[in-house]
């Protein structure tokens, strides 16, 4: 789940968005487009996947970078992070988008479950926090990239690796402990939930 | 196996590849000592968080970055002050001539000029009047473009807790003017922003809904 953030041990990120959102419902261009490349992509395939529909996944992801705007006045910093306040924003935006589209008057137990099923949440939460999860890996040397790279998403065992780099077992093993480190520490810095 | 032979293995241990051997010696060392638990403490959530970017995700289209940061605020100028200014000061000077024996505007009752979107000549007044648990709107509108077949026009309220609520649709007459009332749920305060969107046909699956005019409603009514 998205947690509240405590204002004392705010990630410096989680400071640099909300200032960003503030910059952004002053008109400041750049900050859009920051805010935007944050959260657009997972906000999209949220939409995707729970409207069914590449222009209402669209409408979602306008509405809901609109809402943030248009609501930044009403922000606390102190009380969540714009990510958990984004978060909070789609599961409505998607809810009324359902409604609306279905030309229902009335809530139904349909349009409810588009956003609050718990397969919803935590959906939207996974999308959210894998956008952080690729920043923090951006922010790694290319080394430790390549490390996890191979010993995770291709399974290679740590002799294979030093076979396929040319490297010293020890200098793999090494490596691969650190660029954990690395990624833990840059997972920190962003604000990722452990 | 030490402490610092045990670091060495931490990084295959916890992604795998290690070979047996030296998974279950790494497994007897972290069983007896504290520091080194504590060390994988900090690492075993990584994977969890490697899965979740296993695949490549969706991209938006391009066009719709362009749509949203062209929709987004504008910096306010002075000279737009000044124009809001006056436009208040037209509606406090109407208001005050229609209003008969100097009584202001009744209680409960706020009218917003409504300023066009970039692109949009349109222009108008939102009038909102309190009525117990509703909320009148009264909605006019001049200069608006002709619609195609289908097509029509949207009012909306937005409301921070729930995002956009649509008040209704509507089209314009022949001369481009529109004049329409809608209801919403009281009490207006929880609103923040009124809109006007051309929305085209329903059946079209290429639409875009461009915003005509809007205002921000003041949080202090």
């Amino acid at each position: 789940m998205v947690r509240t953030v405590d204002e004392n041990v705010q990630p410096p990120s989680v400071q640099v968005e909300a200032a960003l959102l503030t910059r952004a419902a002053g008109g400041d261009e750049a900050a859009v487009a920051a805010l935007y490349d944050a959260y657009a992509r997972p906000l999209w395939a949220f939409g995707l996947r729970r409207l069914g529909d590449p222009e209402l996944a669209g409408e979602l992801v306008q509405r809901v970078m609109t809402r943030l705007w248009q609501s930044a006045g009403r922000y606390d910093p102190s009380r969540a992070s714009v990510r958990s306040y984004v978060f909070t924003i789609a599961r409505t935006a998607v809810v009324d988008l359902h409604r609306q589209r279905a030309r229902q008057p009335q809530p139904s137990a349909d349009a409810e479950d588009v956003a609050s099923g718990v397969a919803a949440i935590d959906e939207l939460d996974a999308l959210l926090q894998a956008e952080v999860v690729r920043a923090a890996l951006d922010r790694l040397s290319s080394d430790h990239r390549q490390m996890l790279d191979l010993a995770y998403f291709r399974g290679l065992t740590q002799v294979e690796i030093a076979g396929c780099l040319e490297l010293p077992l020890g200098t793999v093993k090494s490596r691969t402990y650190y660029a954990l480190k690395a990624l833990r520490l840059a997972c920190d810095e962003l604000g990722v939930d452990q | 196996m030490t402490c610092e032979q045990a670091r060495h293995h931490l990084g295959g241990y916890v992604l795998g590849g290690l070979t047996p051997a030296e998974q279950a010696d790494t497994r007897a060392h972290l069983q007896r000592c504290g520091d080194c638990r504590n060390e994988l403490a900090e690492l075993e959530g990584l994977p969890r968080l490697l899965d979740l970017v296993a695949q490549e995700p969706a991209q938006p289209p391009a066009s719709l970055r362009d749509r949203v940061v062209a929709a987004a605020p504008r910096p306010r100028s002075k000279r737009w002050l000044a124009v809001a200014a006056a436009a208040a000061l037209v509606i406090a000077v109407a208001a005050a001539l229609s209003g008969g024996p100097a009584q202001g505007p009744p209680p409960g009752s706020l009218t917003l000029a409504l300023r066009p979107s970039e692109g949009f000549t349109a222009s108008g007044t939102a009038a909102f009047q309190a009525t117990g648990d509703r909320v009148r709107v009264d909605i006019a509108l001049q200069g608006l473009e002709a619609l195609e077949r289908g097509a029509t026009y949207e009012a909306w309220l937005a409301e921070p807790e729930r995002g956009p609520v649509s008040l209704g649709r509507f089209r314009p007459d022949t001369s481009g003017r529109a004049e329409v009332g809608f209801t919403a749920e009281a009490p207006l305060s929880r609103y923040s922003w009124l809109w006007v969107t051309a929305e085209p046909d329903a059946r079209d699956p290429a639409h875009d809904s461009p915003t005509v005019v809007r205002e921000r409603i003041p949080g202090d009514w």
